[in-house]
């Protein structure tokens, strides 16, 4: 080929290791702008100048590469690219106080590095964490959207459970849910004592460190878009197997025969009555004839409230997430912009969430070994809910709408049902000069709302200077203010201000209304809180190697304060089209009705504040000899105001000593077998706090009704033997990769000591030392709980040719046992629970699972029967006041003690897929089943209730009891808590699909687009129980999270 | 440089400042420390009078054990376990390990003794003598005011012969949690009430400025009831008379609105002490129960308290008469009782004309103006007389039950009390052991201190 004398013609193969061509990599011409793509198959040619250049390849999925080209010895060059190692790599961890090398860490720490972390979208961080690193547990059983987590277990019984969460170095005091994920970088989680002493007080539940995204020094400008779609159905409201309208329908008319309604129908208060039993009065009246009656009736069995519900008060939920990133750096000066917009609709109408999200980042050397810093971070965001009006919603009688409502009547309005009066007085009270009284549940969710506007400020700041080579001063400074403010609306025409007006109303000696204390009209609750925060931590740093030898120690104070100001207040008779309320008299005691019970306006205006102030001092130091053998060791001494402790007990020291081993650097380790293999082992304590008590008696100040003058309450006695909770743990690990990353990961075994622990002594009520039921109880330190667990973190590299295989696995084991509680009641009926409340029993999880023998029915009458002290009973009184313990079975632990999950990833050119199985094991739940009490007091029916015992012989096919003779709650506890009911919660579950395809390059040049697509709550694979319930949402309103379905696009140039 | 080892060492400072890690953390909660403090702590009207939403503070077990009443059958399956086991005088009765009846009074005690404790420590200037007096006076009162409603209840009748081998209360005079309680018979558990009271007198006013607050008044009227429950006439009428000479001011019912649901406004005229039965009972609450249709009839038709008390609802009778002016009881202290009480002291001391005076005095506001006339003679009809006005008058105030524990002991007064239910009678005999009802299984095994015997 010709070549002129200062131009000539390189060619080229790109390819993988093993042969395969890569197309479309971008080769890149270091010092000028030029850069080409490669071909179909892997060839490139391009004419260059010059004696010495520099190729820089570079191709999704593979470790750039440069080439040095020198024309003279060589114009063709075949460069094999290597794939990006997913093992792990020589990276640095974030303690939140320091950022160690990998290798010179001794502690437990697990990482979830970016791409891990963006596998699918999410509008909150934590959320993003589960399946992605052991030890975190999520317990969803409420059925919050926002549920609980924990990490390693649980380190306490009363006093605060969620673990820290630091974002960039600093305690992040605001709603951990508005943090915007696009903006992280990864994520840090320090499990052991090595990793997260250096929090004292603050990190007994484990620490989770967020770092955000930064621009890196001589970084071109980088930008990045992302954006996505979810999708996600309707809840499932017949998750839980309800009662039959038909089959409720006949257990009201046995009631009605029985005389149960004639209380309500007589009743002072003017209880509501259902449109069944108004029927049925109306056929005993002779008002209907039975036919009548009958026909009405059984034109209700059809109707199930539940689709209404599905139809008029859910909707699909779409959630949008828009982001948009800058960054990029010069050799002085490095920076990060960004913004984001989210916005999530519910699948509740009218229920959504909007989030604004503005970040930057900048750093600067102004001067040789000065590094200036500052950061802006700014969250709005507006949520509006209503849950009004709900399937769950109960009156003011504790009773659930009835199942066979209707929410929508034919000519397409909201209907009415019966709800806390009945029909007759509400007809009455309209003609007395009475607002409306009537409930209308879709109306009333339309006409009530609640939002909640958040604006979360951060400024930060920092200086660090390098006094000597190795030596730093570091002091950083941040500053948050959070205004959170609430406005719930109780429209005029809502149901709930109706209904206040109307009770407060005056009336003459004819009972027409008078007056009107409180105005017609809608009712304004404002809540606002202000939070500021400031914290300043002044550090110094010394990091140096001295030939084999090296010593990195860190050593500071911070001093943090926190105030909350909150004030409230409720406006009357607020007229939305002028923002007008009217003053009311809050001083009388206006005779209410129905209740007949002489009652004040409800005042709630109030102004308090929070004010916490924390100091502390602590130093880290870690030596390393021959880069093999690390040894650490830190202490931390925390101050606070805690209210009313005695200085000396403030403090509280805590510490960790550790040390680990890089054994694939010794000699004896053959050559070649591992990339990495790290011995570890630690202990320390880190510490909990609870602010509930005091060593001092404390008081609280109110206004009594009765004489409008001040009083004060006991909040808590006088406790001065009051010290902190500390949680020691001892943790041994081994962090390892074999070559070619066949095999990598973690391994950790730990034991947690948790001692000091807060719980509430039952005590003598003759004390006067008493909760508000009368039981006898002290809050004071009395607990200890010991821990034990493995947690693994493993990956391989199954196929690494032109098709790719990946499975990570996660296994994490953690069992927790109360060692020390005082609890002196014996009675053993306080031990049953569905295993969601806490009954701490030593030698027991936490959360346990016990239950009475069951004993099947009673062949006689259907009556349920369980052993006392070793003999089938049915003395429900007398089981219910049993000490001996021998009556209880013990099923298990309440919550997974085996969790995890594997995710299997596949890579083909420039595809991706990925699946997420994960697993709980070891544990148990309670299955509904019918209550009578609560179906005849609350409407609460479960669908088993037709297989309940009817007739002798019954007892051989079922073990749901019979419709009792008489209600007595005490026989419908005796069968829920009885182990019958109890269900293994085992369970394996395909949470996502993920599905990316990344558009190569030699579509449209320098610029990256992937475009992906998702699934979430696929459902269970298998489980253990025969109902097929999903253990993980086990109460009988909970429903289970809908599946969705999303897409997703990032673009990066 | 400098200027970092200057903001480094200004760190230093203002973090060794020990005020500045001394603040308190919540704006409302804080120390008791000053005389206003231990006054709001005695103005705390839930837990020292009992308010509807904290549940009440007089025991009502034995509103609940007594013959006011009787359960309507149709609403037996609304009746806890508990409470059919109260009603029917069972053996064993409590399915709930703690009662709030023995709780929350002894959480008011804990309450005055608190205060007792801190005015202990504050020596009264000039200027604050009368406060400190009152708030002294005050926790004194109350703290008598509670071992004499527990005592009514978990303790046998008093009988002076017997009262110092009698078991009765803990006598709880320390707010330490630490101090395990132990049974005081019945003449340290009276003595101390006495002795509480005499010395509150002297340190209180005349009368409250809020009827929520202890008073001379209360304090004189409530020594009054003591000394009528251990049989001491001559102190407890002279108690009642020191009384009513402070206040004495009954509501003439002639003038009382009928119409309302509730007729009587509450803290009303008569009220000298306002305490609240404990309400977390369904045997106090109609239609689950009617009036006993005896007590009913008892009353003649002139009488106003027939109307005012009571609905007559197709022969169930509801109790209106409360003077909570809600189904609530009230059970502090009015002056109707006084004058019933005078009146039987005078009617047991032999002075005939002034026992008839008092009655006539209370019944003449009773009746329909000028139908009240009696034409009793002789002591013992008298007295009769008095003690079915008692029971008329205190209908549902819980002072029924200690007026049976009291009564029983005379043969010319004792009766057995009957309950019908489900076609069976019970019985509860004059001096049985069931008169002292159990303590709650939470204290015993707390404290170890012995069980009642049933």
């Amino acid at each position: 080929m010709a070549q002129s004398a200062d131009q000539y013609l390189i060619t080229g193969t790109i390819m993988s290791a093993d042969n395969t061509p890569l197309s479309g990599a971008t080769i890149k011409i270091l010092n000028s702008n030029r850069s080409i793509l490669s071909d179909a198959s892997g060839h490139f040619s391009i004419m260059l100048k010059g004696l010495r250049n520099q190729m820089s390849i570079s191709y999704i999925g593979y470790e750039n590469k440069v080439v040095y080209v020198n024309s003279l010895r060589e114009n063709k060059y075949n460069i094999i690219l290597s794939p990006v190692k997913t093992q792990l790599k020589e990276v640095e961890v974030s303690t939140g106080y320091q950022t160690l090398s990998v290798n010179h860490s001794t502690g437990s720490i697990s990482t979830v590095e970016n791409k891990l972390f963006n596998r699918k979208p999410s509008s909150d961080v934590i959320s993003r964490l589960e399946n992605l690193t052991p030890s975190i547990q999520f317990d969803r059983r409420a059925g919050d959207d926002n549920p609980s987590f924990s990490i390693r277990g649980v380190s306490t019984i009363y006093a605060n459970t969620q673990p820290l969460i630091v974002l960039d170095n600093f305690p992040f005091d605001g709603d951990i849910n508005s943090i915007n994920p696009n903006d992280v970088e990864s994520i840090n989680i320090l499990k052991d004592a090595a990793a997260a002493a250096i929090w004292g007080v603050r990190a007994g539940n484990g620490v989770i460190v967020i770092n955000t995204k930064k621009g890196y020094k001589g970084q071109a400008l980088k930008m990045d878009f992302a954006s996505n779609l979810t999708l996600g159905e309707k809840p499932n409201l017949f998750y839980t197997p309800g009662m039959s309208t038909s089959d409720f329908i006949d257990v009201e008319k046995k009631l009605f025969e029985s005389g149960y309604y004639n209380y309500d129908e007589n009743s002072l208060t003017k209880n509501a009555l259902t449109p069944v039993v108004e029927l049925l009065i109306k056929g005993r009246d002779g008002i209907l004839t039975p036919q009548q009656v009958n026909s009405s009736i059984d034109s209700l069995r059809t109707k199930d409230v539940r689709n209404d519900y599905e139809k008029y008060y859910y909707r699909k939920s779409i959630y949008q997430q828009y982001h948009l990133n800058l960054s990029g750096g010069t050799q002085n000066l490095t920076y990060y912009v960004s913004g984001g917009y989210d916005r999530n609709a519910y699948n509740i109408k009218n229920n959504d969430y909007t989030r604004y999200t503005l970040k930057s980042a900048i750093t600067l050397n102004p001067i040789r070994n000065l590094t200036l810093s500052a950061g802006i971070q700014i969250l709005s965001t507006d949520a509006n809910n209503t849950t009004n009006g709900s399937y769950s919603a109960t009156s003011g009688f504790q009773k659930l709408i009835y199942p066979y409502a209707q929410l929508k009547n034919d000519n397409g309005s909201w209907n009415n049902i019966n709800w806390d009066y009945n029909t007759t007085f509400i007809n009455a009270a309209i003609s007395n000069g009475y607002q409306d009284w009537t409930y209308n549940p879709i109306q009333n969710m339309l006409a009530n709302s609640i939002s909640n506007k958040n604006i979360d400020n951060l400024i930060k700041f920092g200086i660090k200077y390098n006094i000597l080579k190795g030596l730093s001063v570091d002091i950083k400074y941040q500053n948050q203010k959070i205004s959170m403010r609430q406005k719930a609306v109780q429209d005029e025409s809502s149901y709930s201000a109706r209904n206040l007006v109307n009770q407060y109303a005056q009336v003459d000696a004819s009972g027409k209304v008078i007056s009107t204390p409180i105005p017609p009209g809608g009712i304004i609750d404002h809540s606002n809180n202000d939070l500021t925060s400031k914290t300043v931590r002044a550090q110094l740093n010394f990091d140096k190697s001295f030939g084999i030898h090296y010593l990195n120690i860190i050593g500071g104070f911070e001093v943090k304060e926190e105030k909350t100001e909150m004030t409230k207040n409720k406006l009357y008779g607020y007229a939305d089209k002028d923002g007008s309320s009217y003053g009311v008299d809050y001083i009388t005691q206006f005779l209410t009705t129905p209740m007949n019970i002489y009652l004040k306006i409800p005042f709630m205006d109030q102004s308090n504040y929070l004010l916490d102030r924390y100091k502390s001092f602590y130093a880290n130091g870690a030596y390393t000899l021959q880069e093999k053998y690390t040894f650490s060791v830190s202490g931390r001494i925390d101050e606070s105001n805690l209210f009313g402790v005695k200085t000396n007990q403030k403090s509280v020291p805590l510490w960790h000593i550790a040390g680990s081993w890089l054994l694939s650097k010794e000699d004896f380790i053959p050559h070649g077998l591992f990339q990495m293999l790290k011995l570890r082992a630690s202990f320390g304590y880190n510490g909990n706090v609870d602010k509930r008590t005091s060593a001092f008696t404390i008081v609280s100040s109110g206004v009594s009704d009765i004489t409008n003058l001040k009083y004060l309450k006991i909040e808590s006695p006088a406790n001065p033997q009051l010290r902190w909770e500390k949680i020691g743990i001892l943790d041994f690990g081994v962090d390892f990769s074999l070559s070619k990353s066949r095999l990598f990961g973690s391994i950790d075994y730990y034991i947690k000591n948790a001692k000091d622990l807060m719980g509430y002594a039952i005590i003598d009520p003759t004390t006067g030392i008493i909760n508000g039921g009368g039981t006898g109880t002290f809050y004071r330190n009395l607990a200890s709980m010991k821990g034990k667990g493995i947690d693994l973190d493993l990956g391989s590299n199954v196929l690494d040719k032109k098709f790719k295989w990946i499975i990570n696995g996660l296994f994490s084991y953690n069992s927790t046992e109360v060692t020390k509680y005082e609890n002196p009641t014996a009675n053993i009926s306080n031990r049953l629970n569905d295993g969601r409340s806490i009954s701490p029993i030593v030698g027991k999880p936490l959360n346990a699972i016990f239950s009475y023998k069951w004993a099947g029915l009673d062949p006689q009458n259907g009556n349920p029967q369980v052993y006392l002290d070793g003999k089938i009973s049915s003395d429900y009184v007398l089981i219910s006041k049993s000490t001996n313990t021998d009556n209880l079975v013990y099923s298990g632990p309440a919550l997974p003690t085996i969790f995890g999950s594997v995710r299997n990833t596949f890579l083909y050119k420039e595809f991706s897929l990925s699946t997420t199985i994960s697993y709980k094991f070891g544990y148990y739940f309670r299955t509904p089943s019918i209550s009578y009490n609560d179906l005849i007091t609350q409407r609460i029916g479960v669908a088993d209730y037709s297989k309940r015992w009817q007739k002798p012989g019954d007892e051989k096919i079922t073990n749901v009891p019979s419709f009792p003779a008489n209600n007595d709650p005490l026989r419908d506890f005796t069968y829920q808590l009885s182990d019958v009911l109890v269900r293994k919660g085992d369970h394996i579950r395909l949470s996502d699909i993920v599905l990316s395809y990344d558009i190569p390059p030699t579509v449209i040049k320098t610029v990256k687009i992937q475009v992906g697509l998702f699934a979430n709550n696929l459902g269970l694979i298998w489980c253990a129980n025969k109902e097929k319930r999903d253990p993980d949402y086990i109460g009988y309103f909970t429903l289970p999270q809908p599946k969705s379905f999303g897409l997703n696009l990032k673009i990066s140039y | 440089m400098k200027k970092i080892y200057l903001i480094g060492f200004l760190l230093i400072v203002i973090s060794c400042k020990k005020d500045w890690i001394n603040v308190k953390s919540q704006q409302s909660l804080f120390i008791a420390q000053n005389l206003d403090d231990y006054q709001a702590l005695l103005d705390n009207t839930d837990i020292l009078n009992g308010s509807n939403s904290a549940g009440g503070i007089v025991p009502a077990l034995g509103q609940l054990s007594c013959d006011d009443y009787f359960e309507n059958e149709p609403y037996w399956q609304y009746v806890q376990i508990q409470e059919r086991n109260i009603y029917l005088w069972n053996k064993d009765f409590y399915t709930n390990p703690t009662v709030p009846d023995w709780s929350y009074p002894y959480r008011a005690i804990y309450y005055a003794n608190q205060a007792l404790e801190g005015v202990s420590d504050i020596t009264p200037d000039t200027k604050t003598k009368n406060q400190w007096n009152q708030v002294k006076g005050s926790a004194l009162f109350f703290r008598a005011f509670c071992h004499f409603q527990l005592a009514q209840i978990f303790a046998p009748a008093y009988e002076s012969s017997a009262s110092n081998t009698q078991l009765s209360i803990p006598l709880k005079l320390s707010s330490d949690p630490n101090i395990v309680s132990v049974r005081s018979s019945n003449s340290e558990v009276y003595a101390q009430i006495i002795k509480d009271l005499n010395e509150s007198v002297p340190l209180l006013p005349d009368l409250p400025t809020v009827k929520t607050r202890p008073s001379k008044a209360s304090a004189l009227a409530l020594l009054s009831k003591v000394y009528l429950t251990t049989n001491d006439f001559s102190n407890a009428k002279t108690s009642a008379e020191a009384s009513l000479k402070i206040y004495s001011k009954l509501i003439d019912y002639n003038a009382v609105d009928g119409t309302a649901a509730y007729p009587f406004p509450p803290l009303n005229d008569e009220i000298i002490l306002e305490a609240l039965m404990i309400n977390r009972y369904t045997l106090l609450i109609y239609p689950v129960i009617s009036v006993d249709t005896t007590l009913y009839n008892m009353y003649e038709e002139t009488d106003l308290r027939k109307t005012l008390f009571f609905n007559n609802i197709n022969g169930t009778i509801q109790f209106r008469g409360s003077y909570e002016s809600t189904y609530n009881c009230f059970a502090g202290i009015a002056t109707d009782e006084l004058y019933l009480t005078l009146a039987e002291c005078d009617a047991r001391l032999g002075d005939i004309s002034s026992a008839k005076r008092n009655l006539d005095v209370l019944l003449s506001k009773r009746y329909v103006t000028g139908t009240y006339k009696d034409n009793i003679t002789d002591n013992d009809t008298l007295l009769r007389k008095i003690i079915d006005e008692r029971r008329k008058e205190l209908v549902f105030r819980g002072t029924r039950w200690h007026d049976l524990k009291r009564l029983n002991l005379d043969p010319k007064f004792a009766k057995s009390i009957f309950r019908q239910q489900a076609g069976t009678t019970y019985e509860l005999k004059p001096g049985s052991i069931r008169y002292t009802l159990p303590i709650p299984q939470s204290v015993i095994d707390a404290s170890g201190i012995p069980q009642n015997d049933r």
